[in-house]
């Protein structure tokens, strides 16, 4: 461990240590919107953290190893073996990398508990987060053995940019720096954490053995490219690419449930919990919308917890598009799509959901942004929009001669 | 090493010569080309990147990026390997560092200007030729503070939050890479790039002290 202790304290990273601490954590608070209203998101926002990291952990590796070469200190006489030295130089960098990831990672957790979110944090965000940061360190340190001189940390990091912004892009490979989609529904894939904990391993050891390639004994570089085509070949196996997202469908275990004034039921996911009223709220409003067009629903419930996780209202994206996703799950529910139906009823249909839209918000326009039309090329937009500009009594005609269309036709 | 340098038959004065190459300016010059070939070829490319701040993609063109990267180069570019040896040179050394630093950078505009000319972005040349000057004022000012090895860090650590939170539809002046070319930005980086280099100047020592 005196090895450990006098690289920690001569590793440049200690200084670098509360820039880059100021940096992460800049990017989870100040940057992409409202973080804290559930530990998902902070889960996730916690990922943030992490590009300023991995770019750093890259390029100042690599800059500290190829001094520590330029200086020939590597060469000095050691009890241990050359790879041991090189983990133990290492070791102390991702120490200091690592006590920055953690302690952004505590700010944020204090923060959530301090404000009573329920549910707990997600720990496997944390662990994505400093195996990237280790990642980039073991290959920072590998690229600073191989390549050593003044422009290798420089190098270093623009590849850092360009691994980790464009050739691992966010959200498909389990490369990538940040988790940059995250609903309550969803959570990231155990297969690419597993991949990306599997890698890093690759990268510690192909960083560990890098000093056997640029060795003079030629009996060596053949056992040390081993862990390199390893790692080489790991990564061109991975998953990646659009149709394998960084995160899948998350399984509903439990679920928070209460009930309104006009009888439905209201149910959310856990972590949601703090949110009820919310929800209560504008089911209250969409369902006094809907008196003497539809009956009430028996259950209002939150994407992703029935229904094979496609349907349900969304509490992630504002009170708006809470509103506009309660509207669509009370006509689904009262008029449940059917495989049979023409452009008519289609049109119907999704006239009734955009009008129940408006109306729950108490408008006489369309809602503010596009609208997706379900099973049909005709734009009803315009329709729907002259309907809301007349009296009361003749919007409500018209909403129940759409109910009437669509239900013309069943299944 | 010196019977190395006696051996190099490139026409050029001793002097120069011997201060190219205890400054390794044939790696320094393959870097520079590396860079410049990439703006040829690449100049008028828009890279989508992920936008961290939730809002839209943000789309870079590589002009705007390489001539930072560029700046960073001719920075490194004024380390020596020579270490303290050269700290008690016949001449000042903040002379020397002042030439060595008006000619890499000449030298990098006009690889810049001929790469964009080459790669057909001859519109892309007066926001590269900005970026350039401003990627050169800020590496030179972390040259002052941190080091000149350390140089690179600044100019890029203060364009990452324009690469990846900042809002493609209305750019702010610390989005300085991807802004507009306007007066303000003109003036921001040659402002940038006088301090810089003033303050790398007035931090190098002229001569040091022998006897210390």
């Amino acid at each position: 461990m005196t090895g450990f202790w006098i690289e920690l304290r001569r590793s440049p990273l200690r200084w670098w240590s509360i820039p880059l601490a100021a940096a992460a954590l800049s990017m989870v608070l100040w940057t992409g919107g409202s973080w804290n209203d559930s530990w998902p998101k902070a889960s996730a926002a916690l990922t943030r953290a992490n590009l300023p990291l991995m770019i750093a952990a890259l390029g100042l590796t690599a800059q500290r190893v190829s001094g520590i070469h330029r200086s020939r200190n590597e060469c000095l006489p050691t009890a241990r073996s050359r790879a041991w030295t090189e983990l133990t130089s290492l070791a102390a960098d991702v120490t200091w990398l690592l006590a920055v990831h953690l302690t952004v990672t505590g700010v944020v957790w204090a923060m959530m508990w301090g404000q009573g979110a329920p549910s707990g944090p997600w720990l496997e965000y944390p662990l994505f987060g400093m195996c990237g940061v280790v990642f980039a360190a073991a290959l920072g340190h590998a690229l600073g053995r191989l390549l050593p001189g003044r422009f290798t940390g420089f190098l270093a990091a623009i590849a850092g940019y360009v691994l980790f912004l464009v050739v691992f892009p966010s959200g498909e490979s389990p490369l990538t720096a940040t988790v940059s989609y995250q609903a309550i529904d969803v959570r990231l894939s155990g297969a690419h954490l597993g991949w990306r904990v599997a890698l890093t391993a690759a990268a510690v050891i192909v960083a560990a053995s890098s000093v056997y390639l640029v060795t003079r004994d030629r009996r060596r570089p053949v056992i040390a490219l081993l862990p390199a085509m390893a790692a080489l070949v790991g990564m061109a196996a991975m998953p990646s690419g659009s149709e394998s997202p960084l995160v899948q469908p998350r399984e509903a275990t439990g679920r928070v449930c209460t009930g309104t004034e006009s009888g439905s039921e209201v149910c959310v996911w856990p972590e949601h919990a703090h949110r009820l009223s919310e929800v209560i709220t504008a089911a209250t409003r969409v369902s006094q919308a809907a008196v003497g067009v539809l009956p009430p629903v028996d259950a209002y419930s939150e994407h992703g917890l029935e229904r094979g996780g496609v349907a349900g209202f969304t509490l992630d994206h504002g009170s708006g598009d809470l509103l506009a996703t309660l509207a669509g799950e009370h006509v689904d529910r009262s008029i449940p799509f059917c495989a049979e139906w023409k452009d008519e009823q289609w049109v119907a249909h999704s006239s009734l959901r955009l009008w129940l839209d408006a109306r729950s918000r108490g408008r006489d326009s369309l809602p503010g942004y596009g609208y997706q039309s379900f099973g049909s090329d005709i734009d009803y937009r315009s329709q729907v929009e002259e309907t809301l500009t007349r009296p009361d009594d003749e919007q409500l005609q018209q909403a129940r001669t759409w109910v009437e269309t669509t239900r013309a036709v069943t299944c | 090493m010196l019977n190395r340098v006696r051996n190099v038959s490139i026409p050029l004065p001793a002097p120069l010569r011997r201060h190219l190459w205890s400054h390794s300016a044939p790696l320094a010059a393959a870097v520079l080309a590396v860079c410049a070939a990439a703006l040829a070829w690449w100049g008028d490319t828009v890279v989508t990147l992920p936008n961290l701040s939730g809002g839209a993609a943000i789309p870079v063109e590589a002009s705007d990026c390489l001539p930072v990267a560029i700046a960073a180069v001719v920075l490194l570019s004024t380390s020596d390997a020579l270490g303290g040896f050269s700290e008690h040179a016949a001449r000042s050394r903040r002379r020397i560092l002042a030439i060595h630093l008006a000619g890499a950078v000449t030298v990098a505009s006009v690889l810049t200007c001929l790469s964009l000319l080459v790669g057909g972005a001859a519109d892309q040349i007066s926001p590269a030729l900005r970026n350039l000057l401003m990627g050169t004022g800020l590496a030179a000012l972390g040259a002052a503070l941190l080091g000149v090895r350390s140089s690179w860090i600044v100019p890029l650590a203060l364009a990452t939050p324009a690469l990846t939170v900042g809002n493609p539809a209305r750019t702010s002046w610390w989005q300085w890479p991807t802004a507009p070319t306007d007066t303000f930005s003109w003036t921001l980086a040659l402002l940038a790039c006088a301090t810089g280099i003033t303050t790398l100047l007035l931090r190098t020592a002229r001569y040091r002290n022998v006897l210390c």
